[in-house]
């Protein structure tokens, strides 16, 4: 199927969530519901932000979307197909680390085309490419549990970056770092990002990252999660992340944003206080 | 490898067979089979989430001078201060061992212990001495190593096999580990038996024990590895497109390995016990007819030789081992 002549059709939605619901049953615990009908539509080429308070279904909007996980009900549709296994066109670089500590650099940036069938010189000449554009030259043979925090980082984005995939999904994916090293990685991505707009779906608590990465950012309800508004970013681009917060509309959109992300903090925060009571 | 002899023959002297050769071949505290395969399993959990590291840290194992050197790099300062005490630790075991064996030799000589149940370090010596000169003992090394060998190498593959198949088949695993758990808590030692009326006097019999016993730790490991990878590493693998035979050979099969592979040491040791206690109790040639033939004969020298022979050999391998260990885990957590 060619996204370019159901775009015509459908809409330029590159994800299409509608009234998706996701439901647990953990095991001795009660069930409870992660996502509640939410609707949503990313179009093509934006770099959109899901904001929330923590556990409010934020991570497994993502597993569905990428197929890692089934929804329960409603609908997920990518590039206008409905979502029924692991997409291969969907890139997702994870909170925690997954990097495979046996392989080396090298060997864990060139696995996404090996398990595509390509031959492995051809595998590692992409692979090197991309090391390179993402600063790592020298460190190929390096194991990841040599590198620090920030270059395993770098690693899992060549990871997804080398084969191309037209969607990226991010979970949290800078959370764990210092906060000059993300302001770094954040513009890093940024200038990757600019190179070819794929569509991206980033999650994060952390509003202000949010509001300087992305086109539009959405605000999610504690859980159950829905979405409570949205709002277009029209910073101008280039942007530069670190400067950015001193604009003027920058803070003005963070103080929108708060505002309906404060209430739902404090919700999250009282059913974590009971939770852990009861 | 002085840190295995001082212990050595007093001990022995009391248990005699079987159960002092495996005493020696662990060098740590439990001497029974099942004491030691129980707490080899429930161990391997604990470092699960960061990959186990290539050295056998918190398994039961072969006496290990890594473990020694690893913890004083906490505490001991410069260079200098630790060769010194790594001196000072070294004339302390020669010391304590010589002293132990003079004490001994003195005892006897002066009759205060009997020459019959104890013998005495020098005559101990001279049988060993006989032993190698003759090279009449090699042989019997040789079928101990090759049962030892082909017991650890069956044991693993077969372990790694089930292990991977019960893993990955929820039903399966659900139907046999119970079984598998029952077969582990039970004294090993008490099939030797029952396998060598099955298997013969040859070494087939030895074998087999070996194999059985090898193949419960590595079962264990294989099967905690695979249940217990790092669904992460899962996740990230299959969006990047990796199918079900990719999965495996990428992602289950190296995490399996690095489990196996921590387990090396005590899957080794026990691949020696097994096939020494089988040979102790039913055979015509090994390390363990030689102890049991001794034994046979009231002669309590023989025995004695036969115990050092098997500590000799555990030595070896160890260090060995080591020398393998050292080259496979360049991924190692730190």
């Amino acid at each position: 199927m060619e996204p370019s002549t159901l775009s015509s059709t459908m809409s330029e939605a590159a994800i299409s969530l509608r009234e998706v619901t996701r439901r647990f049953r953990p095991r001795n615990r009660p069930a409870f519901v992660a996502v509640r009908e939410v609707s949503l539509d990313v179009r093509e080429g934006t770099f959109l932000s899901v904001v929330g308070p923590s556990g409010c279904g934020k991570s497994t909007l993502l597993a569905m979307i990428s197929g890692l996980q089934p929804a329960d009900g409603g609908e997920v549709l990518v590039r206008g197909e409905p979502v029924r296994d692991v997409r291969s066109d969907v890139g997702f670089i994870f909170q925690r680390e997954a990097l495979l500590p046996w392989k080396t650099v090298l060997d864990n940036v060139a696995l996404a085309l090996v398990f595509r069938g390509q031959s492995p010189t051809g595998a590692r000449g992409a692979a090197l490419e991309w090391i390179a554009r993402v600063g790592l030259a020298g460190f190929e043979h390096a194991y990841p549990h040599q590198l620090s925090g920030g270059m395993r980082k770098r690693v899992s984005l060549a990871q997804t970056l080398v084969y191309d995939p037209p969607i990226v999904l991010m979970d949290e994916p800078f959370s764990a770092l210092d906060v000059q090293t993300r302001n770094l990685m954040e513009n890093e991505l940024l200038g990757l990002w600019a190179e070819n707009r794929k569509t991206v779906v980033f999650i994060t608590h952390d509003l202000e990252e949010a509001i300087a990465l992305s086109d539009q950012v959405v605000v999610m309800t504690a859980s159950p999660g829905r979405i409570k508004a949205s709002y277009p970013i029209d910073l101008p681009r280039p942007r530069n992340v670190t400067e950015i917060r001193f604009e003027p509309r920058f803070a003005e959109l963070y103080e929108q944003l708060w505002a309906d992300l404060r209430d739902e903090v404090l919700v999250s925060y009282e059913q974590s206080k009971s939770r852990a009571v009861g | 490898m002085s840190r295995v002899s001082p212990e050595p023959s007093g001990r022995g002297a009391l248990s005699g067979g079987a159960t002092g050769a495996t005493d020696r071949s662990e060098g740590s505290p439990a001497s029974e089979l099942q004491s030691q395969a129980a707490t080899a399993r429930p161990e391997l959990p604990h470092n699960a989430r960061p990959a186990p590291t290539g050295v056998a840290s918190n398994v039961p194992a072969l006496p290990d001078a890594d473990a020694e050197e690893r913890g004083s790099t906490l505490y001991s300062g410069v260079g200098r201060e630790r060769k010194l005490r790594r001196w000072v630790v070294l004339t302390i075991q020669a010391a304590m061992v010589t002293g132990f064996l003079a004490l001994w030799e003195w005892l006897v000589s002066a009759r205060m212990v009997d020459r019959f149940f104890f013998s005495q370090p020098s005559a101990i010596g001279q049988t060993l001495w006989s032993w190698f000169s003759s090279g009449s003992v090699y042989p019997h090394i040789g079928i101990t190593l090759l049962e030892t060998l082909l017991g650890f190498f069956g044991g693993t593959l077969l372990g790694l096999v089930i292990g991977f198949i019960l893993a990955r088949s929820e039903t399966l695993g659900d139907i046999f580990e119970p079984l598998l758990a029952l077969l582990n808590g039970m004294p090993r030692v008490v099939l030797a038996p029952l396998i060598i009326l099955w298997f013969g006097l040859g070494i087939a019999s030895k074998v087999a024990l070996s194999v059985i016993v090898v193949f419960l730790i590595v079962f264990y490991a294989v099967y905690t590895g695979i249940r217990e990878v790092d669904q992460n590493l899962v996740a990230n693998a299959r969006v990047l497109g990796a199918n079900g035979g990719q999965l495996t050979r990428h992602v289950l099969l190296p995490s399996a390995l690095t489990w196996i592979f921590s387990s090396l040491r005590v899957s080794v040791g026990f691949a020696l016990v097994g096939a020494v206690v089988a040979e102790y109790l039913g055979s015509n040639q090994g390390v363990g007819f030689l102890i049991a033939n001794a034994q046979s004969f009231f002669q309590s020298t023989g025995v004695f030789a036969g115990l050092v022979v098997l500590m000799l050999m555990v030595g070896v391998i160890n260090l060995l081992l080591r020398t393998i260990e050292r080259r496979f885990s360049v991924w190692k957590l730190s």
